[in-house]
């Protein structure tokens, strides 16, 4: 690695005397592209057919139409609560307000929830941050690492000291998301797995108050489910990297023996640690 | 016929091949079309696992493989990122493509991206930039990689030559191959009123390693290479003269946007695969 970043710098270094032109006329065509007031005049030829302003607005618009079509994609289930139209148009005011940093338009939208949570218009619906998280965590789990399952038979197996001394490791697929609304129904109203329905968010009762979500891969798929407090509770445990002595031991301290090894039996089946 | 060797020195190419999309991965591997090679999106698959990289696993099991990226940005001034050639190697390594190719354009300036084809000023200071840093890129990766013409909606004010005087420029200080895109050979030559057959006459028939064939949109004032239609009469008139000039290139039918049932690539690719099947190969002559 260490030779690899030598290797490019000498040539960037070699390179950059050149390229400071280049760089001013790149910055200029950014600038405009996300937006900014830009004079394409200035540096585009012009046609008969076409004004340097008409042909720098073919890029910027491939570029926002791009973004737009790639926010859809990985915000399906915001898209659907907040209509196309208005989608769209929030999208555009996130597009000019957070450039792409990444080569790679799988990373594109990290911000876009706490967008959400400012977004003025979007006041009275406070949960669309949240239903956002949902949605970027579910595109993560989609990349993820391919991972060995840790089955509960596996664990089981072990000598009872290892057993306790085991810190488990979570899936790199799997994110929780704590919401103060019910945010795992409002996921499933507005993210079509189950199909039509006639429910609206607006049906919802808001006074049932807080809810959790865990995304996570089960193999190829994506899971979405609503998790109790004690699991929650065990899982953010684990994500501490606290063994499993310990979990338990805190957990007892909090629940019977019975509600703790149904807890853990339940999250080994859901395929949240892995080997 | 005028088969490729891999990049890797493993397998050879031929033949007209299609552009691999996420909407057809279970046409594919359910019905195995006879169809000599696929092209994955390299930016599709540079995720750590998932369905993606399954997907082209399994298509890679059964055909040969070439990746087309368009996120090296090889015209930008910024450092190229070493994280994206990384993975870029990395996939290399696993899927053994026979062809490795990106475009002729900047996509990315000062850490921000914008995802797209942008042209460069054709001058001989920016032929000589973009040319450091693809053969920093080749000799990371180890072997020589394609780069594309793409499409263009303007022209710089400081731009010196023309964009296939530029091209050949930049593949001879490069060393590298060229990737010849019919379909915007002909939308730019419409969007910048130049000859589009005497482009191709221009261009150096050794380095030509692959041929692209896809659909424009006709917005009226100009023509926009969406790769969301079938290829226009006059790029099929453009690719026979192509097929003259290169000979039996591999070739590629894209498509993009508004993506189609499979059996229209597949018709598509039959219409190419005749042009490819008839074509007398008339000139020779490399540079």
């Amino acid at each position: 690695m260490l030779m690899l970043n030598t290797m490019l710098l000498q040539v960037f270094e070699g390179m950059k005397e050149k390229s400071d032109s280049l760089q001013q006329l790149y910055n200029e065509f950014m600038n405009g592209v996300y937006g900014q007031s830009i004079y394409p005049e200035t540096f585009i030829q012009g046609s008969a057919r076409l004004s340097p302003q008409q042909q720098f607005a073919a890029y910027r618009g491939s570029v926002v139409g791009n973004l737009s079509n790639v926010l859809a994609d990985i915000f399906p289930s915001v898209n659907r609560c907040l209509g196309k139209n208005f989608f769209e148009a929030m999208g555009l005011r996130y597009i000019d307000e957070h450039p792409s940093t990444s080569p790679s338009l799988d990373n594109y939208g990290q911000a876009f929830p706490t967008f959400c949570d400012n977004f003025t218009p979007l006041k009275e619906y406070p949960y669309i941050g949240d239903l956002a998280r949902i949605d970027w965590a579910w595109h993560q789990a989609f990349h993820a690492l391919d991972e060995q399952v840790l089955s509960l038979t596996a664990i089981q197996g072990l000598e009872p000291e290892q057993y306790l001394a085991l810190s488990l490791q979570p899936s790199e697929s799997l994110h929780i998301i704590d919401s103060s609304y019910p945010i795992f129904r409002i996921w499933q109203l507005t993210s079509g797995s189950q199909g039509h329905s006639e429910h609206s968010v607006t049906s919802l009762n808001f006074e049932e108050g807080a809810e959790c979500a865990l995304v996570w891969r089960i193999g190829y798929d994506v899971g979405v489910a609503s998790i109790s407090k004690i699991e929650r509770r065990f899982l953010r445990l684990v994500e501490n990297r606290e063994t499993l002595g310990t979990i338990f031991a805190i957990l007892l301290s909090e629940y019977s023996q019975t509600q703790v090894m149904t807890c853990f039996a339940g999250l080994c089946e859901k395929q949240c640690f892995v080997a | 016929m005028r088969p490729v060797q891999n990049a890797l020195g493993m397998s050879s190419l031929s033949g007209v091949g299609i552009g691999l999309r996420a909407t057809h991965y279970q046409t594919i591997l359910n019905s195995l079309p006879q169809v000599p090679w696929f092209e994955a999106l390299t930016d599709n698959y540079m995720g750590r696992g998932g369905l993606p990289l399954h997907h082209l696993e399994r298509v890679a099991e059964h055909y040969p493989i070439t990746l087309h990226g368009v996120g090296l940005s090889l015209g930008s001034t910024d450092p190229l990122n070493t994280t994206y050639l990384k993975k870029l190697k990395q996939l290399c390594e696993r899927f053994q493509p026979v062809l490795v190719s990106d475009h002729l354009c900047w996509s990315s300036v000062s850490n921000v991206h914008g995802h797209d084809l942008f042209p460069l000023p054709y001058t001989e200071r920016a032929a000589k930039h973009i040319g450091d840093r693809i053969q920093a890129v080749q000799d990371f990766l180890g072997h020589r990689i394609l780069v594309e013409n793409v499409s263009s909606y303007l022209q710089y004010k400081e731009s010196m030559q023309t964009e296939a005087e530029f091209l050949v420029d930049v593949i001879e200080r490069a060393d590298c191959n060229l990737l010849c895109d019919i379909n915007n050979i002909f939308v730019s030559a419409s969007n910048h009123n130049f000859d589009a057959q005497e482009y191709l006459e221009l261009m150096p028939v050794d380095r030509v390693q692959e041929m692209h064939l896809a659909g424009y949109e006709d917005q009226g004032t100009h023509l926009l290479d969406t790769h969301g239609a079938k290829v226009h009469a006059p790029v099929w008139s453009l690719y026979e003269r192509a097929l003259q000039r290169f000979g039996q290139v591999p070739t590629l039918i894209e498509w993009d946007t508004n993506i189609p049932e499979f059996s229209v690539l597949m018709a598509e690719r039959d219409k190419a695969a005749a042009y490819h099947a008839d074509v007398k190969h008339h000139v020779a002559s490399g540079f």
